[in-house]
């Protein structure tokens, strides 16, 4: 039983519609820029992938509250446009969940909180703290779409919306639920910046993921879901479904906390599991949506892994991180997003940019933007902290 | 639901869960619940444990203990819940940026503030690369962990998986907490009169959970996981009717023990009275919250109560076969968890 | 020099938590990385921030953490040459 994507809806630093994301990579314009809504000192020396609309405006959209998490604005406006495209008929009699994704929740609220908490522990908004855990972006956003057969919301950093996707797909296959709504979200927060930052992993400038001259990730904001539905319940849509979810794999690399195994074994295994649940070769794969953060491990790591895979005969492949940025636990969703548009449109998204290949690899990104006719099955990892690998395959239905 | 529960690891405000369920289990004074520690040099290399924080070494230990309770021939996946995560390391990175106007910040606290780091080093320290992943879902993290195992292992039985429950009580957590007014007062007060004292309020908890699961079952199996279910945003009486059809579905008129998650406040206790008497529940009734406290993922501890009853049980002199477990939240969040004797 | 080595040695126990070593058994030329004390590349980030936060020194391409965090003597040697 293959999970089919019959709609989705995508927020990112892009744009707020499926029309402007395609739009960006036509005129191969990426999102990255001086962050206007973020505020942290280190704004004018580093580029972020901000979403170009305030709280405020993302509020005014839906007549929701201006002081709610930018987390739940952000989450909501994917949410409702991938909600938007279910029949109200088909709604009303499936039993519907929804699977979302964070890795720090209301973060934008608490650390506002903490700025006066610290100075006095009898001081601070305490409506921000409400925002804080990752399970109440989810629950407004199901109350308000009238949800409630299934809520949750998964949180393994970067690979999260990635396993949120999984949960969806085999929840249908388990005959639990006729319609997910799966999918992630996380906002810029300073809290997250600066722990990147850190690290050391963070581009002030452009990014250049999968090229030697690499020198961390650009962070970014955004949200992305997907409408998974099982084939018999997608037979009464008045629209073929766009593609299906034909593999997917959840692994871990176990090696270190923060970095991958040099060889990739965490990624490797991943793929090799996503493409054994598909029953697909590697030679079957037309598109690599790459994690490709623009860090020195990831794309070393991953790289090693691909090769080990593919044999050196790759498909064509491009991070799209380096026009969205680094998206974190939303990256998996807004990249499956890519993905199937990817097979569904049969598009190739490319690299923003690309001079010399990862150092040992011979692996060439595309670097333009244009329609391939043959594109029948996408790869799309996703890797995060804690060794958490996810790989998801989207295919022609 | 080829759900088996092979051995439990906890570290936890009681010292055991046959201690939990013994005459006299540990009481605590106050309103704060907190695990009675072991010495983690005996689960981490010393080495190995200065970066670790303490919800991490609380899983460490448990999920050691979990294992080394069933003894499987591997684990091939883990899956934890956790309502709030890693707070303390998430605090003293916030902390840290605020005080130094975000310069010079530590990133130790940083990489070990993300959820899934209690997964992540519970499959470091067991080389497992398998199956990972981590809900915070509110009250439900735990048992939408446990659904998730049960999807799994429905598709492949032989797995063996560890899936943890895990939430930590902070100084600052508690502080927040507080100002929410859920808490009692702590002067006077000990854990055993939590359902008695009659004034509002709960006491906090934390703990760290881990049950080593499969689709089969052995001599030294605690029991089975029959059926899990959540409600999201439903009434009273949907949870009512919901353990009626479950109850129903397993051929059972009642369970032979009630696990219910009213934790001490009044007004809230009043709602799993009426849930006990909405489903006409004639075996036995039991609380947990006065051994573990309020938190996130109490259910984790609850089903290793419940499944250490239905071990012991199968010696007694009359045997019990089930144990319906019942657990509610402010935010809307019902759970249904039937554990059988195997 | 001698001071300034004895307080780095001290700084590191206590900046990276180093509960199973004095920090007068650390030795002035003992690798730090690797099998001499066993940090990491976590622990080099660490060393980066107390490094700033101490001396006052910004080491801001972590590729040169390599010559200048091999031991506590080119440390010593790093911070005397650099500081403020």
């Amino acid at each position: 039983m293959k999970a089919l994507v019959t709609g989705g809806g995508i927020i990112c630093a892009l744009g707020t519609s499926e029309a402007d994301v395609l739009a960006s990579f036509r005129e191969h314009r990426a999102g990255m820029g001086i962050a206007e809504f973020l505020q942290t000192r280190h704004r004018d020396g580093y580029v972020f992938g901000e979403v170009p609309l305030s709280n405020q405006q993302l509020a005014a959209q839906y007549g929701l509250s201006p002081t709610l998490s930018r987390t739940i604005l952000l989450s909501y406006h994917a949410a409702r446009v991938a909600y938007d495209t279910i029949p109200v008929n088909l709604l009303a009699t499936s039993r519907v969940g929804f699977i979302s994704a964070t890795s720090v929740g209301g973060m934008d609220k608490t650390e506002q909180f903490f700025e006066d908490f610290l100075v006095d522990k009898a001081s601070g908004d305490l409506r921000q703290v409400l925002h804080h855990d990752c399970g109440r972006a989810t629950d407004f956003v199901a109350r308000e779409l009238g949800i409630k057969d299934f809520v949750t919301t998964v949180s393994t950093a970067c690979s999260s919306s990635a396993n949120a996707l999984m949960l969806g797909a085999r929840m249908l296959k388990a005959g639990l639920l006729d319609i997910v709504i799966a999918g992630g979200v996380d906002p810029l927060t300073r809290f997250t910046f600066n722990g990147f930052n850190t690290l050391m992993i963070v581009d002030p400038e452009q990014c250049k993921p999968l090229d030697a001259s690499r020198e961390g990730l650009n962070l970014g904001e955004g949200a992305a879901y997907l409408v998974l539905m099982s084939e018999q319940i997608a037979q009464a849509l008045p629209t073929p479904p766009h593609c299906c979810l034909s593999g997917y794999a959840n692994t871990n690399d176990a090696f270190h906390q923060t970095a991958l195994s040099e060889q990739g074994e965490g990624p490797y295994l991943a793929m090799q599991q996503a493409l054994q649940k598909s029953g697909l070769q590697p030679t079957d794969i037309d598109y690599i949506n790459m994690h490709g953060t623009g860090t020195r491990n990831n794309d070393l790591a991953e790289g090693n892994a691909i090769r080990r895979l593919f044999g050196g005969v790759y498909p064509k492949l491009s991070s799209t991180k380096s026009f969205t940025g680094h998206t974190l636990a939303a990256s998996g969703a807004i990249e499956a997003y890519l993905s199937a548009l990817a097979v569904t449109g049969g598009y190739v998204f490319p690299n923003f940019s690309f001079n010399q290949p990862v150092e040992t690899l011979d692996l060439i990104p595309e670097t333009e933007f244009y329609h391939y006719a043959g594109m029948r099955h996408v790869l799309s990892n996703s890797f995060g902290f804690g060794g958490n690998c996810s790989s998801l395959i989207f295919s022609r239905t | 639901m080829p759900l088996f529960i092979n051995g439990i690891g906890a570290v936890s405000p009681q010292n055991s869960f046959a201690a939990a369920l013994s005459p006299e289990p540990l009481v605590h004074p106050g309103n704060q619940l907190h695990c009675q520690e072991p010495d983690y040099t005996a689960f981490i290399d010393a080495r190995h444990i200065r970066r670790l924080s303490r919800i991490v070494k609380l899983s460490v230990a448990a999920s050691s203990r979990a294992v080394q309770d069933a003894a499987p021939a591997a684990i091939d996946g883990v899956i934890v819940g956790t309502g709030w995560g890693c707070i303390e390391d998430t605090v003293t990175f916030l902390h840290k940026m605020v005080e130094n106007k975000e310069e010079a910040l530590s990133p130790t606290a940083f990489i070990h503030s993300t959820h899934n780091t209690i997964a992540a080093r519970v499959a470091f320290q067991l080389n497992c690369k398998g199956y990972n992943t981590t809900y915070s879902h509110r009250s439900i993290s735990f048992e939408n962990a446990l659904l998730d195992a049960a999807l799994l292992l429905a598709e492949m039985p032989e797995r063996n998986l560890l899936v943890g429950g895990v939430d930590e009580l902070t100084a600052t957590s508690f502080s927040i907490l507080s100002r929410f007014d859920l808490f009692k007062q702590p002067q006077d007060f000990n854990s055993d009169t939590l359902f008695s004292i009659g004034t509002a309020g709960t006491v906090a908890g934390e703990g760290s959970v881990f049950f080593s699961v499969s689709g089969t079952h052995n001599e030294h199996s605690y029991c089975q996981v029959a059926d899990i279910q959540t409600l999201s945003f439903a009434s009273n009486d949907d949870g009512i009717m919901a353990a009626r059809k479950m109850l129903q579905r397993h051929g059972l008129a009642t369970a032979d023990f009630l696990l219910l998650g009213n934790n001490g406040d009044g007004e809230s206790d009043q709602q799993y009275h009426s849930f006990e008497h909405g489903i006409a529940h004639q075996g036995q009734t039991l609380n947990f919250k006065h051994l573990c406290g309020e938190y996130p993922t109490a259910s984790a501890f609850a089903i290793g109560l419940g499944a250490t009853l239905l071990k012991q049980g199968a010696s007694a002199a009359s045997v019990p076969q089930s144990v319906l477990f019942y657990n509610r939240s402010p935010q809307s969040h019902q759970a249904l968890v039937l554990l059988r004797a195997c | 020099m001698d001071a300034l080595k004895s307080e780095l040695k001290s700084l590191l126990v206590e900046h990276l938590n180093l509960t199973t070593i004095k920090p007068e058994e650390i030795g002035d030329d003992q690798p730090i990385f690797g099998d001499g004390l066993g940090l990491d590349s976590i622990d080099a980030l660490e060393i980066i921030v107390l490094l700033q936060q101490h001396y006052g020194i910004r080491l801001t391409k972590a590729e040169n953490g390599p010559k200048v965090m091999y031991s506590v003597a080119t440390i010593a040697d790093y911070i005397t040459e650099h500081r403020k």
